[in-house]
């Protein structure tokens, strides 16, 4: 039992008017764990792994709370602290390849800068070697090639060389595959999975789609408008949801054979300040019910499931 | 000689800008920022006329150096009385410049720092320092390219007033003399002169972009 | 959308930008000083002449000094505020005025129309200020309508850039084409559609042209060809002032200093609307 990683209590609010973003968010990965965190558009998923490597934008800071990795507070540590960690020991990749790689600078060199950073010996038959084990053709001619001569799917093989060049124990990955097609989409989450077996790397995995979530997972962290809601292994959850908001998200890929958007809860989340001492979920749940509305669910743990919910699915009431 | 008047300021002008541009989007709200703006609302006000007078006055009359009280020395003839006789015209006309550039650089700055590729370059652990001035920097130079060649083009005619001040015989204060002795055909000529160079430097900017964007260099 | 409440809250937003709170007071006590001397109420006439009072530094009877004539230096920067600022304005709603009206139709109608007053307007913008203005005035003389006239071609161009941007893009809105549907003839579109929308951005030109303007305007008359003497003007001051600086400071510092000051708060009122029209980019 090695957590590699654990976030406890994060709250995250906005800079300026102190709105309340992320609130009280826990969960762990263990070492060799791949764990997906699943919530859709503004549920804070992309902020809390954000603000695992201290990459927060301007607008929006830490309330509380702390993030562990391998045991040490990473929340509090120092930038040029942090900056021996990101690219190393954990990396990240980002949702959308079109904008995440400098326009101006070429590939090869991109890459190698991951090795200056960390003042190791740069190569440029270690990068070669990389662009290679990514299925990026011809990469001797890539090394020197600019991201706009690339496909999206190719730019997206760039970045996962890029972070996995120095074997990290930790890999993020915010929604990589949201921005591509279908087909290409199948052939990332390949060479993500590949990739992790070989070096024995712990992964978060982040996406709105619990379809494409549960086949590169082992544990799922389903988040609601800022808030946990449920945390469970993958098949507990596909089998027995607790929390009603995760009965739905299932309910919607069982019928639904290719992802969409979630269209069967009737109803938008709500904006994480507005909910201070309710349920996150009342207003939309079909187990809603008084005490819902006033305080805001206890978490408990049953079987490593846990889920925050008053009347969870499967219970009397 | 307006050439020679026009480069020196324009290097001092961008060098000026963009430093304190930099220097100002590194920290934006904060004191740093503050006074950067500052300095870039008095150098706007600042008209180059006060300035100049601010300076013949200080050192003329003070310290008796008056570099330009001589009669002007082209570089290959005198190369250090021609460079003394620059020095304060090019001060005053790259402060000027200064200005709009150091505008313009920190609005680029600050909209390239939200981009992205600058939250991959740290989040894959590249150093700061590297960051702002790798990426940040030479990604935002396409504004400040532009505003650097409309200043530049700006001072070739629009010097005249420095260009009286120090009597340097400059295109601008041709025109000038041409107005005050009623001679419109040197009137005419410089200007069209000017208009000439005006389109001269677009183009030079346009080729400047296409060296500095790999992008653009692609749609050719 | 009811015109009061919409203008209070824009009035709010210009006040909470500080660049702008603080451009409007400075540009209010300016106002003021020009305006004193608009009704002849300076301590001094700016012409009267007083030969015990030749080159006197500043002290409580002549705030700013007196030059070699004798004249109150404070009287003549206030009596030069008001000529600078009174043909900036003149030169500023000439060319607003023409630039909107050719930038609006030739955006508006499209056409031939368009292509010759974008061209024209380049060619005007591609010449320096100065010189153009110089140019100008050479042509036409040097009472202070030329120069004000002079100065106002100058600027048109950039009104006419101005307004002729959001009129392209206004103009293919879905609810300006419902209008002519309609049946509503050009000009009531015109002015009662697309008008409100533009003067917001033509607000804050207005502000940054009249800033430039009192700058081009003193240059002329440093240059003597604006303002003549013995009448006073900022710029012609400072001209004077070149031969007396080195042993009479003030007659350098005073004009320079409210030359600056109208430039500077003409500058943050422009920042100050800017700030109002879209207050998630501020300024300080």
């Amino acid at each position: 039992m090695n957590p590699i990683l654990q976030v406890k209590n994060l709250s995250l609010q906005t800079r300026e008017d102190k709105r309340l973003l992320v609130d009280d968010v826990s969960f762990e990965i263990e070492e060799g764990e791949s764990v997906g965190l699943v919530g859709e558009s503004g549920s804070g998923k992309t902020l809390t792994a954000l603000s695992i490597l201290g990459l927060l934008p301007a607008a929006v800071e830490v309330k509380s709370g702390e993030i562990l990795f391998k045991g040490e507070s990473i929340s509090q540590m120092s930038s040029s602290a942090l900056q021996q960690i990101r690219g190393n020991r954990i990396s990240m990749i980002y949702q959308d390849p079109m904008t995440s790689l400098n326009p101006m600078m070429r590939i090869g060199k991109q890459i190698q800068e991951v090795f200056d950073a960390h003042e190791i010996d740069d190569s440029k038959e270690k990068v070669i070697e990389a662009l290679r084990s990514v299925e990026i053709p011809n990469p001797e001619e890539a090394f020197s090639s600019y991201p706009h001569e690339f496909s999206g799917g190719m730019r997206q093989r760039v970045m996962i060389a890029m972070a996995m060049i120095l074997k990290p124990n930790l890999l993020l990955a915010d929604e990589p595959t949201t921005a591509l097609d279908v087909t290409i989409q199948k052939q990332i989450l390949n060479l993500v999975k590949r990739e992790r077996q070989e070096n024995a790397m712990s992964l978060l995995w982040i996406s709105h789609d619990l379809g494409v979530v549960s086949e590169m997972v082992e544990k799922v962290v389903v988040m609601y408008a800022g808030r946990v809601a449920e945390i469970g292994a993958v098949k507990e959850i596909f089998q027995h949801p607790r929390h009603p908001y995760t009965n739905g998200l299932i309910g919607s890929i069982v019928k639904r054979s290719h992802q969409e958007r979630l269209l069967s809860i009737p109803g938008i989340p709500p904006k994480p300040w507005t909910i201070e001492s309710s349920c996150a979920f009342a207003d939309r749940c079909p187990r809603v019910q008084t005490d819902c509305t006033v305080q805001k669910p206890a978490f408990p743990t049953e079987n490593s499931h846990s889920y925050s919910c008053f009347h969870p699915e499967g219970s009397q009431s | 000689m307006t050439l020679e008047l026009a480069i020196f300021s324009t290097l001092i002008g961008v060098v000026l800008g963009t430093l304190i541009g930099l220097f100002s989007a590194s920290k934006p709200g904060s004191r740093r920022d503050f006074i950067g703006q500052f300095f870039g609302l008095t150098a706007l006000a600042i008209p180059s006329f006060v300035l100049s007078t601010t300076l013949v006055a200080i050192f003329a009359d003070k310290f008796h150096y008056f570099p330009n009280g001589f009669e002007y020395a082209t570089p290959w003839h005198n190369l250090s009385l021609n460079l003394q006789q620059m020095l304060f015209p090019s001060l005053v006309l790259g402060i000027a410049v200064a200005a709009p550039v150091m505008r313009t650089a920190r609005s680029s700055l600050l909209e390239t720092q939200e981009k992205d590729f600058v939250r991959t370059a740290i989040g894959k652990g590249v150093k700061l320092r590297r960051v702002k001035f790798v990426h940040v920097l030479r990604n935002s130079f396409n504004p400040i390219v532009t505003m650097t060649g409309i200043q530049f083009g700006y001072l070739l005619g629009g010097s005249v007033i420095v260009e009286q001040i120090f009597s340097l015989p400059g295109v601008g204060r041709q025109v000038l003399q041409g107005i005050l002795k009623r001679e419109y055909s040197t009137v005419q000529s410089t200007v069209m002169l000017i208009a000439c160079c005006f389109v001269i430097i677009n183009l030079l900017t346009d080729v400047i972009y296409r060296y500095v964007d790999p992008r653009i260099r692609e749609n050719d | 959308m009811t015109k009061k409440s919409s203008r209070k809250t824009w009035f709010y937003y210009y006040w909470n930008s500080l660049s702008g709170r603080i451009g409007l007071i400075l540009l209010t006590l300016l106002l003021l000083g020009a305006l004193c001397s608009l009704f002849h109420i300076l301590p001094y006439g700016p012409l009267a002449q007083d030969p015990t009072a030749i080159i006197k530094g500043p002290s409580w009877h002549h705030l700013f000094g007196t030059d070699q004539f004798g004249r109150d230096i404070f009287s003549r920067v206030l009596d030069g505020l008001r000529r600078s600022l009174s043909v900036s304005v003149v030169a500023v709603f000439l060319a607003t005025f023409l630039g909107l009206f050719i930038g609006v139709t030739a955006g508006y109608f499209g056409g031939f129309l368009d292509t010759l007053a974008v061209r024209l307007s380049d060619i005007f913008f591609a010449f320096p200020a100065i010189l153009l203005a110089l140019a100008i005035v050479s042509a036409l003389g040097h009472t202070w309508i030329d120069t004000s006239f002079a100065i106002a071609i100058v600027y048109t161009p950039i009104f006419v850039r101005v307004t002729r941007g959001p009129v392209l893009s206004l103009k293919e809105l879905d609810y300006i084409k419902a209008t002519k549907v309609l049946g509503y003839s050009s000009s009531r579109i015109l002015i009662k559609h697309i008008l409100p929308n533009i003067m917001p951005i033509l607000l804050v030109q207005v502000a940054l042209s009249l800033s430039w303007a009192i700058l081009t305007e003193s240059g002329l008359s440093f240059l003597g060809l604006g303002t003549q003497a013995p009448d006073a003007s900022l710029g012609l001051m400072v001209s004077d002032a070149q031969s007396l600086v080195s042993f009479a400071w003030w007659t350098l510092a005073a004009p320079s200093l409210f030359l600056m000051l109208s430039v500077v708060s003409l500058n943050l009122v422009g920042d100050g609307l800017r700030d109002s029209l879209d207050p998630t980019r501020k300024s300080i």
